[in-house]
């Protein structure tokens, strides 16, 4: 410790003395000297560079080839990754409404909650009231979509306006969503008859499980990734996009910019509950009955967010393609710990453990506290 | 003269280029209250870290007792008993006095007993002739009296040098007089202290002797008859002769773009003032005058009373600010820098509404007023680069860069060149005065000498309020420095 700082001081010392650099005051930008490139391709830095950079696509390669080893006949095989990619929708829209949350630098906790009572709303809409034609089933699903949007607007509106921490708001918001939830099924089951029974109209189950252009992938599936491209165009290239990053980045430096930050605030929180209500209706109609209790989605979708931001891109922004990207490695994770016949903690603790390698890869440098 | 207690001897330091000090060697005598004054940027807090070993020296040596320190760090000052007071408040809010007082001394074992640490506390505020009582909320205390309890902290660690960094800036009157005349008290009581501040008629009354630094060396050393309020201004101020000052616009007046009336936002209590087209409007003061305050409060990042007109249309916020062509500039950078964010993206971010197509941005079109903006300025760095990476003066010049981007047509810089080096500096004022004369700008600064080189008109702020406005020739560091850090009363007497 002691040897360290004398010799910091040698080196001071010495590059005072014998400066090559122009004299004092007389060139404005010094930029750092940049190392020459090091031959020795296990160089330390050179191999924490590359992992920085490629290593959800390692984890991902390595999950590929180690199931595929385990399990020869079922891994890779085709039906199993159609049936990967045909339960994928849900993940995908929580994941990229997490990463839109996080684009902004808050938090939701609400969405995935949200997302079960719009399902329930819906369900009730085309049964309770017998919206059964096709134009009922889409004005069900329309006006999901707008409460959805609604209920988001309001955590925005807590959040913007009346500056109560996002975790706390939408923690609120998302109780209430959640007990409303459960109201609305203890009606429907003491009035009709058990809940799991009630059977969902045909067009709309059809809508869940038609397949697109003759393939085995559904539509609902086609449509996310649609969603996702027209999601990753808006939030990369559109103007209010680039300023949601800026307050995402430095919330003071947007607002001096001029960008409008309360109301952009608003709107990326109103876009989630959409696409909160989106998965809810998209789960809806793939399963084809009111579901009780859904499987517990908040933490992946984080984590999958988290996970994009962290590896995949080198500038560590929470982006809709690392995202998007980093749910096919969980679910791929998930899956193949499942043919292995693995309890599902085991899926969720190794998912937990490249996070942390992740984020630890990546972490702050000169860090004091 | 008794040896001294703590010496400096012939310290140096660099920061990159820039060298914070040079040569400095300061010994303080037991009992004796030493004064440190001087303009921003001198090297007062660099000397001051030295001390506390929170710095080490490039060369130059700190000698305690007569010993010199070679591995002088934190802990061994702390050890030695020479104790710093930050000038930010360093206290928990939800703790009692006493809970604060002894928070961070050594405690004996694992166990903490309550009726003890009261009883030290207790002791350590009567030594000190201190009115507080140690079951009070610190929360609930004035501001002054706040500063009093981070004061005993330090002697219930024992301290023998006690160093208070500008301890009074951003108190008002009755605040800055309760912890002077506790200073007074402990120098009644013998003890050892530096005092840095601005506030030159408070080190008049507190300090025995006074260094004057100046650009990272020491300017004058003051005490007995030498110690006066007038030569103290002199010193500071120094012989800039040899910079050329630019030719003071002509005071036309003809076309109003902004006016404000009655702003207000603690600690700047009034603030009237109208800016002309092709004029520039510096604000003076120290911390705590409101200066600080003042493009916050135009803008409307932060107000909380007053109007501001630009060109007759109100604006409340930064966001109808830009709208109505009014860029702001600040001095902190690290409230205008996204992390992570390359150049071309902090100059486009205000004008990207006005170049957008139907809201999605036109790549080519963002590039291309970024190049010729970085260009005009002299952004020395590529468009991809990341704006944090770069060196001060290069990232002012960027942030500036980006309104000439944006056709504004007003400016409100504050703090222009803190963390600037010097050669920059002179580009960055030179690039104001020129939008000046174009266009209009109101420029705060601490630095006397950015206002000097800039400014057609400078409004100088004390306590809160505006207290002499110079005009044209009249502009010059003393003024501004008399204007700005003496006392109503001391100016007259002077």
């Amino acid at each position: 410790m002691t040897n360290g700082s004398a010799n910091a001081r040698n080196q001071a010392a010495l590059t005072v003395g014998v400066s090559d650099r122009p004299p004092f005051g007389v060139k404005d930008d010094i930029r750092r000297e940049r190392k020459p490139p090091d031959r020795n391709i296990l160089d330390r830095d050179r191999v924490v560079d590359g992992l920085r950079q490629w290593g959800i696509v390692i984890v991902f390669a390595a999950i590929v080839v180690t199931f595929s080893w385990l399990r020869p006949t079922t891994f890779m095989t085709f039906q199993n990754v159609v049936n990967v990619v045909n339960n994928s929708s849900s993940l995908l829209l929580f994941a990229m409404a997490a990463t839109l949350a996080l684009a902004i630098g808050e938090f939701d906790l609400s969405f995935v909650a949200v997302a079960d009572l719009v399902a329930v709303l819906v369900g009730v809409l085309v049964t309770g009231f017998g919206w059964t034609s096709a134009f009922g089933i889409a004005g069900a699903l329309a006006l999901g979509l707008v409460c959805g949007a609604a209920i988001g607007a309001v955590n925005g509106l807590f959040v913007a306006k009346a500056f109560v921490p996002s975790f706390v708001a939408t923690l609120a918001v998302g109780s209430i969503a959640a007990g409303l939830e459960l109201a609305t099924q203890v009606w429907i089951a003491g009035g009709m008859k058990q809940i799991s029974a009630i059977v969902l109209p045909a067009p709309l189950q059809a809508l869940g499980s038609a397949t697109a252009f003759g393939s085995p992938i559904k539509w609902t599936v086609v449509a996310v990734f649609l969603f996702a491209s027209a999601l990753w165009l808006l939030v990369r290239r559109s103007t209010p996009g680039r300023q949601a990053y800026a307050i995402g980045g430095n919330p003071m430096a947007a607002y001096l910019a001029g960008a409008p930050v309360a109301a952009l605030r608003i709107a990326v929180f109103a876009l989630i509950g959409f696409i909160a209500a989106l998965a809810g209706s998209i789960a809806l109609a793939e399963r084809g009955y009111f579901n009780m209790g859904s499987p517990p989605l908040l933490l992946p979708a984080y984590t999958a967010a988290f996970l994009g931001a962290a590896v995949l891109a080198k500038k560590k922004r929470f982006d809709i393609f690392g995202s998007v990207f980093s749910v096919f490695v969980l679910l791929a994770l998930g899956n193949g710990l499942s043919l292995l016949n693995q309890p599902r903690w085991i899926a969720s603790a190794i998912s937990g453990l490249v996070l942390l390698a992740a984020v630890l890869l990546n972490r702050p440098q000169n860090r004091k506290v | 003269m008794t040896a001294p207690l703590v010496a400096a001897q012939d310290i140096s330091k660099s920061f990159g280029l820039t060298r914070a000090l040079d040569g400095v060697s300061v010994s303080l005598a037991p009992g004796v209250v030493h004064g440190l004054i001087g303009p921003n940027g001198s090297g007062k807090s660099t000397l001051v870290r030295m001390l506390t070993g929170m710095e080490t020296p490039d060369r130059g040596n700190i000698v305690v007792d007569g010993a010199a320190q070679p591995h002088w760090t934190a802990g061994h000052a702390r050890a030695l008993g020479v104790e710093l007071v930050p000038q930010e408040l360093a206290l928990v809010p939800v703790f009692k006095v006493w809970e604060n007082i002894v928070l961070g001394a050594k405690t004996h074992g694992f166990r903490l007993s309550k009726s003890d640490d009261r009883a030290k506390a207790r002791a350590v505020l009567d030594e000190l002739g201190l009115d507080i009582g140690v079951d009070e909320d610190t929360l609930t205390l004035d501001p002054g009296e706040q500063r009093l309890v981070m004061f005993a902290r330090t002697f219930h660690r024992k301290a023998r040098l006690l160093i208070a960094d500008e301890p009074t800036a951003g108190l008002g009157e009755k605040d800055s007089r309760t912890v002077i005349d506790a200073l007074k008290r402990l120098r009644a009581k013998g003890v050892t202290m530096i005092f840095v501040s601005h506030y030159l008629s408070e080190v008049m009354e507190t300090c025995d002797e006074v260094t004057v630094m100046r650009d990272g060396r020491i300017a004058a050393r003051l005490s007995g008859a030498s110690l006066t309020l007038e030569r103290m201004i002199r010193e500071m101020a120094g012989v800039h002769a040899e910079r050329n000052l630019p030719a003071r616009g002509a005071a036309r007046r003809e076309k109003l773009i902004i006016e404000g009336r009655h702003l207000a936002m603690p600690p700047l209590r009034q603030l009237n003032f109208k800016l002309y087209e092709n004029e520039c409007l510096g604000f003076a003061g120290l911390l705590g005058s409101g200066r600080e305050k003042a493009i916050d409060v135009i803008s409307g990042a932060a107000r909380l009373w007053g109007s501001v007109r630009v060109r007759g249309e109100f604006v409340e916020t930064p966001r109808e600010a830009v709208r109505a062509g009014v860029g702001v500039l600040n001095g902190s950078r690290n409230l205008s820098i996204v992390s992570g964010w390359s150049v071309l993206k902090h100059l486009s971010l205000p004008s990207l509404e006005q170049t957008s197509r139907f809201g999605f941005i036109d790549g080519r079109r963002e590039r291309e007023g970024g190049e010729a903006a970085a260009r005009r300025l002299r952004v020395k760095a590529a468009l991809e680069d990341e704006l944090a990476d770069l060196s001060g003066g290069n990232q002012q010049r960027a942030l500036l860069a980006r309104w000439l981007m944006c056709g504004s047509d007003v400016l409100l810089i504050d703090e222009p060149c803190v963390g600037v080096d010097i050669a920059a500096r002179t580009e960055l004022l030179a690039a104001i005065r020129e939008f000046a004369r174009a266009r209009a700008v109101i420029l705060a600064s601490s630095d006397p000498m950015d206002l000097v080189e800039c400014c057609d008109r400078v409004l100088c702020l004390r306590k809160g309020a505006v207290v002499k406005e110079l005009v044209g020739e009249e502009i010059s560091e003393e003024a501004i420095l008399r204007a700005t850090m003496t006392a109503a009363k001391a100016t007259e007497a002077a």
